[in-house]
């Protein structure tokens, strides 16, 4: 192992210029390998107060049709058949329900200037669910939100703005011209986690949001998040909603609206990839269309990088030659050739990867904003969000077939090198 | 010099299979994305048929009915239109204000559409056109125009007379150009024969937003009071700290009955927003490209470096017996260039195969292929893959030129 990193250090040092060429090469690759890699990431992985990711089935929009006719609906669900659909199954850990968007939310303290932020409207499961960082105070409950209570949940950054100061708890101000009491204050939350992301939340009985249905008092404003008590359980989870469906459509059946499940709920990748509340969404195209990019992305820099073993290569043939004359098995010196590059292939790799969460973490703006936002507020990242052990997995991987596609042809070749030819120079 | 050149790249066959391939590849990926970012480009450059700058979007919102401040209106609905009436008439006494208008899934860059088949008096535009609802004065806060020199105000007039506004693509699946014909006939929507609307006049086409083509650029204005999205233009040089200004008296000029302004925002966010997923996807392709060329930079240097310094005796000899630096140096990138020469009728033989398969961009009116688009796109890869190569290649190559022939020579 030393001698293979001696003689990879002694090649390196030997040919300079080659080897500028092929560090620069693949840490770019690697680097943007990476960016792709993360903007998804970010989306998916866990991180408070959205820990609970890997666990989550969300049911954002739900659907409905007239059978046998082309009538349909598709969006957020009114509360009540969000109760009906995801409240308390038995199959899972608990479950969650919340409005679907944010809301502008004008609150007022007397003789302060109006802060306007966006507001969440939720039940009282929402604090069990997500792991928000209480800094002052403590959340409302479900108790809560049956009784109505006017109690809101304030971001630490809107607390400095309306009390100048995280410490509100037990405060009262105006919202939207209702009076409200502070119930806690918590760590300001990136729009990253957008499902949970808002500046107030408030209990979703208090708001005139909770009126706002449509076909006969199916559809409405609100989604539903299930917490599964391992991801093992996602099936039998599914097929309880799907249970549940059945019975609740009987219920219902007098409005000739019936619910269809479309596969849902769905894991936190689908909700990603699922664009319209009415199409399921295609995990295949999606990730096709992603592989193509990575493919792109690792083949070209593959080829420069193979020319340039090709050429190292020729340099060491006699070197090779003597050692196949002296016994050494093919394998061997593949393995070793294979090794001493792959080396090279990680240090560029790693130089890549730290570049990548550099760069996505001064970035963050740029990079994040992708699509249609709900809210001003700018998206931001913390190393905790950037560096997961998952995306540092995939950044090796991506290396190691980086470095079997360009070493590859040239090392096989190289291995194969006629013992005779090779030491007299032909 | 050709065929020195052939010579040279026989006799480094082997590694000049892979540049090939390498070129090919990055000539393939850079024809796709050069054709979405022209194709992108003049999308956008096109006449969008409407204006948003000085435009605003206002948001009222109602008090909750747990609120001390709610007011239960009696009668039905009629308390209410009278207090957004009042609204409407404060926000039109606004100094600052030229324009105000409310509409229901109209106004430009809304995620949310009404529309659907429309029939001009016997003929059928079939499939999803984008129905407005307005009031009249949408016309002056977005600066519509007619087909033939009509002001928005002339518009405006039309609407308040009850007539709908047709846009001048509406018919295009029947070819016609100019509907011009057809003011004064009859307009039904969604197929229905009961109700129906007089045309009043022609108007330019009205893009959905930048990037969009097809259908959904086709429009009818429809005279209607939906209560729902308030838009205002203000006047030319009144915009500066008009969100400040309006949200300042939302307690007292704007707050009646149950209603309360929330909100304000100018149309350069909505806009953004909206665009936010297409210019996305422009930066996504502009970095893969400039990634391709820079390892089209890198491969040239990494092969180059290396057959250069082996030629040094040969080129040596060249300059020996007179041969211009400059001589050298087009022997050299020569190579590379004839390389990319080579490939590229391949190239583009692949890429009329993408565009034939429709996997490239859409763009009215050809579609996904025309022969300029394709080797205007075909060119632009060309164009930048050679000054790569030439950069690749200039690197090395001055260097081996740098060294006397002298020296280079004293091993003959």
């Amino acid at each position: 192992m030393r001698e293979m990193m001696r003689q990879a250090m002694a090649q390196l040092r030997s040919q300079r210029m080659l080897t500028v060429v092929g560090i620069t090469g693949t840490a770019l690759s690697i680097f943007l390998i990476m960016v792709v890699v993360m903007l998804q990431q970010v989306k998916v992985a866990p991180y408070a107060p959205v820990s609970n990711r890997p666990r989550m089935l969300y049911a954002q929009y739900a659907s409905i049709v007239v059978e046998n006719t082309p009538y349909q609906s598709n969006g957020p669900m009114s509360y009540e058949s969000a109760k009906e659909l995801y409240g308390n199954l038995e199959t899972a850990e608990r479950s969650t329900i919340f409005a679907s968007y944010l809301t502008v939310a004008t609150m007022t303290v007397p003789g302060g200037r109006p802060v306007s932020a966006d507001m969440l409207t939720t039940d009282g499961e929402f604090w069990n669910v997500y792991d928000f960082t209480f800094l002052s105070g403590k959340p409302y409950d479900q108790t809560a939100v049956d009784a109505a209570q006017h109690v809101a949940v304030i971001d630490e950054s809107t607390a400095r703005r309306l009390f100048g100061s995280t410490d509100a708890a037990g405060r009262e101000f105006q919202l939207n011209h209702s009076p409200y009491t502070v119930a806690g204050v918590v760590r300001d939350v990136s729009t990253l986690a957008e499902e949970c992301f808002a500046h107030v939340w408030v209990p979703l009985t208090t708001t005139p949001l909770i009126n706002n249905t449509w076909n006969s008092y199916l559809m409405g404003s609100f989604s539903a998040v299930v917490l599964a008590k391992s991801s093992d359980d996602f099936a039998a989870i599914r097929e309880e909603c799907d249970r549940r469906m059945r019975a609740y459509n009987k219920t219902v059946k007098e409005s000739n609206w019936q619910f269809i499940s479309r596969g849902r709920p769905y894991t936190k990748e689908e909700v990603l990839v699922g664009q319209w509340a009415n199409v399921e969404p295609d995990l295949k195209t999606y990730r096709r269309d992603r592989l193509i990019v990575f493919l792109i992305l690792l083949i070209v820099p593959a080829i420069n990088l193979s020319g340039m073993t090709e050429s190292r290569m020729r340099q060491r043939r006699e070197e090779i030659g003597v050692r196949r004359a002296f016994g050494c098995k093919r394998s061997t010196l593949l393995m070793q050739l294979f090794g001493e590059n792959l080396m090279i292939t990680v240090v560029a790799g790693l130089i890549g990867w730290a570049l990548s969460v550099g760069f996505a973490y001064l970035f963050s703006t740029m990079l994040f904003l992708e699509g249609y936002s709900n809210t001003l507020t700018m998206p931001k990242v913390s190393l905790e969000m950037l560096v997961q052990p998952s995306t540092f997995a995939w950044a090796l991987g991506f290396c190691f077939v980086l470095n079997l596609l360009s070493t590859g042809v040239p090392a096989w070749r190289a291995s194969r090198t006629n013992i005779v030819n090779a030491i007299n120079k032909k | 010099m050709s065929q020195k050149i052939l010579k040279q790249i026989r006799n480094e066959w082997r590694s000049n299979v892979w540049l090939c391939v390498e070129l090919l590849i990055v000539s393939v990926v850079l024809w796709y994305v050069t054709d979405f970012l022209v194709a992108s480009y003049t999308i956008s450059s096109r006449p969008l048929g409407f204006d948003v700058e000085h435009c605003y979007k206002l948001t009222f919102d109602q008090v909750s009915e747990t609120s001390p401040e709610y007011v239960p209106y009696d009668d039905e609905g009629q308390a209410a239109v009278r207090d957004l009436q009042q609204l409407l008439e404060r926000l039109e006494r606004r100094p600052e204000i030229e324009a105000v208008c409310v509409s229901a899934n109209s106004h430009p860059y809304t995620g949310s559409n009404s529309g659907g088949a429309v029939t001009v008096d016997t003929l059928k535009a079939s499939g999803y056109n984008i129905f407005r609802y307005v009031q009249p004065d949408f016309m002056r806060v977005f600066r519509y125009e007619g087909l033939n020199g009509e002001t928005p105000e002339e518009l405006a007039e039309m609407l308040r007379q009850g007539k709908t506004l047709i846009s001048a693509n509406i018919l295009e699946e029947h070819g016609i150009k100019d509907p011009s014909g057809f003011i004064g006939k009859r307009v039904y929507l969604y197929e229905d024969t009961l109700w129906s609307l007089t045309v009043g006049a022609v108007i330019k086409p009205v893009r959905y937003h930048d990037y969009k083509q097809g259908q959904m650029n086709r429009t009818v204005v429809i005279p209607d009071v939906f209560w729902q999205d308030w838009t205002i233009r203000v006047r030319e040089n009144m915009d500066k700290d008009i969100v400040e200004k309006l949200m300042a008296d939302a307690e007292t000029q704007f707050r009646v009955g149950n209603y309360y302004l929330a909100n304000v925002e100018p149309f350069s966010r909505l806009r953004d927003n909206i665009l936010r997923s297409e210019h996305t996807a422009q930066r996504n392709q502009l970095t893969i490209m400039a990634f391709l060329l820079v390892n089209i930079f890198l491969g040239m240097l990494g092969t180059f470096w290396f057959r250069t310094q082996q030629r040094v005796p040969d080129l040596a000899v060249r300059m020996v017996s007179g041969a211009t630096r400059r001589q050298i140096f087009r022997l050299l990138t020569g190579e590379g260039l004839l390389l990319l020469t080579i490939m590229t009728p391949i190239a583009l033989a692949i890429d009329l195969n993408l565009a034939h398969l429709e996997l490239n961009t859409y763009l009215e009116p050809h579609g996904y292929f025309s022969w300029t688009h394709v080797l205007l796109c075909g060119g632009i890869a060309y164009g930048l893959m050679a000054i790569m190569i030439v950069a690749g290649i200039a690197v090395p190559a001055s260097r081996a030129m740098r060294i006397a022939p002298a020296e280079a020579l004293r091993d003959e």
